[in-house]
């Protein structure tokens, strides 16, 4: 085991490797587009299947770098009070994270082919986002935290209005623009008034200063936790706080849907995991009602909306708020079967939700429209697509051969180990109903006639950029590792295990320091 | 000499804040605020607060100012002026709040306690502090020693704020 005690700046170079090498890679990108030849920028993604353009490649070949440096400091451990987290936790969020922006990258090219988005600062700026989202899995410290969901959400807020012609998207910008603005305000009074309270930003002295009763005035700590949890609410789009993702979600571009639906989400939620349910554990009597009501909310009422909806990215968009309660069951449970369990969730969700978006996109322009009406008859039609969709689907449903199925058995093993019966037959009964409106996808593409001349009418669409192969590989991957879940299960819980030790002096209170298996 | 300087940035900056808020056209609101800021700097001076003074002077009153200025000329809102508080109830209960407001200060100073003890100890260990190495230092150190990755990332999260103004206003492509 190597052990890093950020003596020397070094240390620091190191641990932040992953993030640094995508900072530098955003840049590289962003000078490729400015010295590039005018007119080559509209040639790109002319024709489907083309050629890759160049900041296409030079940001996979970015993201497979920063998950490479990312996997060798895998066995790294720091001090419990650095500025930057290196445990197992951490290691596994920047997989999840990486593994998401790899996914909505490779699969993006389907749809700059599609419609000739262009590709430079679309990149860039997808990149500049996923340093964020790194900086916030390895933050422990709040002013960090606070920078890096800056940055993660500057660069979203751009994304979601990448298409610039397209006036939903430019609404979805403003709106997740205004909203956000709105949640970070929140965040950083919560930060003031936890600082208020411990006389520290850094977490792992707030955390001992709030086991150690030595924390200052309950009003304080609670109010500080309070807008905390409202601040990061919103970034993971937790009822009450997510009036704004069906419309963001809705007009902004494909991949960029699946970017805030996966990474986003996947990033808040790290922050949400670690700070609420190991520093804040000492607090567990000031949030602990409140999150079980955001939990309960957030299963009950988007299921419940998503019922109504026709138009298919809509529905994807309600059903990502659904899972968002699924996975704050595992925040409700704190416990290390809690966290490992919400990681594999996020993991099993990112790869499904980034697909499926992508899939509805890809099979919604060949016929002119991705409302029910619009899918009739597809399944005979497309059968290897339509069939990839129908097992996504099957795993956001939650449907037993998935790894949608094995996330919520684990969520809900880890509910009820921790006491939680009430959030448990919640997450049961509001998953049977979300069979409905998932389900009636499925009935629709193979049991109900294609609308006359449907397959006519667009012109016959093939997947730019391998689209077809990395679909059919994520729903393999889903049903395998639904099949196949305990190596990854046991990867995942030895990792999130695996937390700092302090070579001297107490041991961080909070932190449950577990054995490694 | 204190005394007289104290009482004339003080009366700058109150005149100034209700001069502003009670001026229909924008442009000389901002103009007022601007001088708010002023008065107020003038007072962080006294304090010895030097650093403080010359950010609020660089940041609020030419940064900040500056860009509310572009925007209203810009957007050519100079002269269209409407009423926030619209009805009664919204004029009472922005007014009440003001009073309040102004009954908590006042009783506050009025019964000349000192806050916690604990800001009085702080602020010994600010002043030992600040003897050691400057008003300057005690910003600058932690910020370019324990903080060095906060304002790294800082440095990009200004990097992609500028490229998606650029990108949202560009006129081309898109």
């Amino acid at each position: 085991m190597r052990v890093m005690d950020f003596g020397s700046r070094a240390d620091y170079w190191a641990a932040m490797m992953p993030a640094v090498v995508l900072a530098l890679s955003a840049v590289v990108v962003l000078m490729i587009e400015a010295f590039a030849r005018p007119g080559a920028e509209t040639a790109e993604g002319a024709e489907p299947g083309g050629r890759a353009s160049v900041a296409f490649l030079v940001t996979m070949y970015a993201m497979a770098t920063a998950l490479v440096a990312s996997v060798s400091l895998g066995d790294a451990t720091g001090p419990p009070d650095a500025l930057i987290a290196l445990d197992g936790f951490r290691g596994v969020a920047e997989l999840v994270l990486l593994g998401a922006g790899l996914l909505v990258v490779a699969l993006s090219r389907d749809y700059a082919a599609r419609t000739g988005m262009r590709g430079g600062e679309f990149h860039a700026l997808l990149l500049l986002a996923l340093t964020g989202m790194l900086v916030v899995a390895a933050a422990r410290d709040l002013i960090l935290l606070f920078v890096g969901i800056e940055l993660m959400s500057i660069s979203v807020y751009v994304l979601a209005g990448y298409a610039r012609r397209n006036p939903r998207s430019s609404e979805a910008s403003v709106k997740y623009f205004i909203m956000g603005a709105f949640a970070s305000a929140f965040l950083l009074y919560g930060i003031a008034l936890l600082y208020g309270a411990t006389g520290t930003t850094r977490l792992s002295e707030a955390a001992l200063a709030i086991s150690s009763g030595a924390a200052a005035g309950d009003l304080l700590l609670a109010g500080g936790v309070g807008m905390l949890l409202i601040g990061l609410g919103f970034k993971v789009a937790a009822v009450p706080f997510h009036m704004w993702t069906p419309d963001a979600y809705e007009g902004a571009p494909f991949p960029v849907t699946a970017f805030m639906a996966t990474g986003v989400k996947a990033a808040a939620f790290v922050a949400v995991l670690r700070i609420f349910t190991v520093d804040l554990a000492g607090a567990h009597a000031q949030w602990a009602g409140a999150v079980w009501w955001l939990a309960a909310l957030t299963m009950i009422v988007p299921n419940l909306v998503a019922l109504q909806q026709q138009d298919l990215k809509r529905m994807l968009a309600y059903s990502s708020v659904a899972h968002a309660g699924y996975l704050l069951v595992g925040v409700a449970a704190m416990s290390d079967a809690g966290r490992s369990g919400a990681l594999f969730y996020l993991g099993a969700y990112a790869v499904t939700t980034a697909a499926a978006l992508a899939l509805v996109s890809h099979l919604a322009a060949g016929r002119g429209g991705r409302s029910l009406r619009d899918f009739r008859g597809l399944g005979w039609e497309k059968p290897w697509l339509s069939a990839a969709l129908v097992v996504l689907l099957l795993s956001l449903a939650g449907f037993p051969p998935t790894a949608g199925f094995v996330g919520k058995l684990f969520l809900l093993r880890a509910g009820l180990a921790a006491g939680e019966f009430g959030l448990a037959v919640i997450l049961v009964l509001s998953s049977l109903v979300s069979y409905y409106y998932y389900l009636r996808v499925v009935w629709k593409m193979y049991f109900e006639e294609s609308p006359e001349g449907a397959s006519g009418s667009a012109p016959a669409l093939r997947g730019a950029g391998g689209f077809r192969w990395i679909v059919v590989g994520c729903a393999l991957a889903v049903l395998a590792a639904g099949l196949f879940p305990g190596r990854l299960i046991e990867g995942v819980e030895a990792a999130t295990a695996r937390a700092p030790v302090a070579a001297d002096g107490p041991e961080v209170a909070g932190v449950e320091v577990g054995e490694a298996p | 000499m204190s005394d007289f300087l104290f009482y004339a940035f003080a009366t700058g900056s109150v005149l100034g804040a209700i001069m502003m808020v009670t001026r229909r056209n924008p442009v000389s609101a901002v103009i007022l605020l601007v001088g708010v800021f002023f008065s107020v700097s003038g007072m962080f001076l006294m304090l010895d607060a030097h650093y403080i003074a010359a950010i609020n002077v660089i940041l609020y009153g030419g940064a900040i100012m500056v860009l509310f200025l572009f925007v209203i000329m810009l957007l050519n809102q100079g002269h269209a002026t409407w009423n926030d508080m619209r009805g009664p109830a919204t004029t009472l209960l922005a007014g009440s709040a003001g009073v309040a407001f102004l009954a908590v200060l006042s009783h506050r100073i009025a019964d000349g306690t000192t806050y916690a003890p604990t800001v009085d100890q702080a602020g010994q260990a600010l002043r030992a502090q600040a003897q050691e190495m400057g008003i300057i230092g005690m910003v600058a150190r932690p910020l370019f020693t324990d903080y060095a990755i906060v304002l790294q990332v800082t440095g990009v999260l200004l990097l992609a704020a500028m490229v998606g103004t650029i990108v949202l206003a560009r006129k081309r492509g898109g």
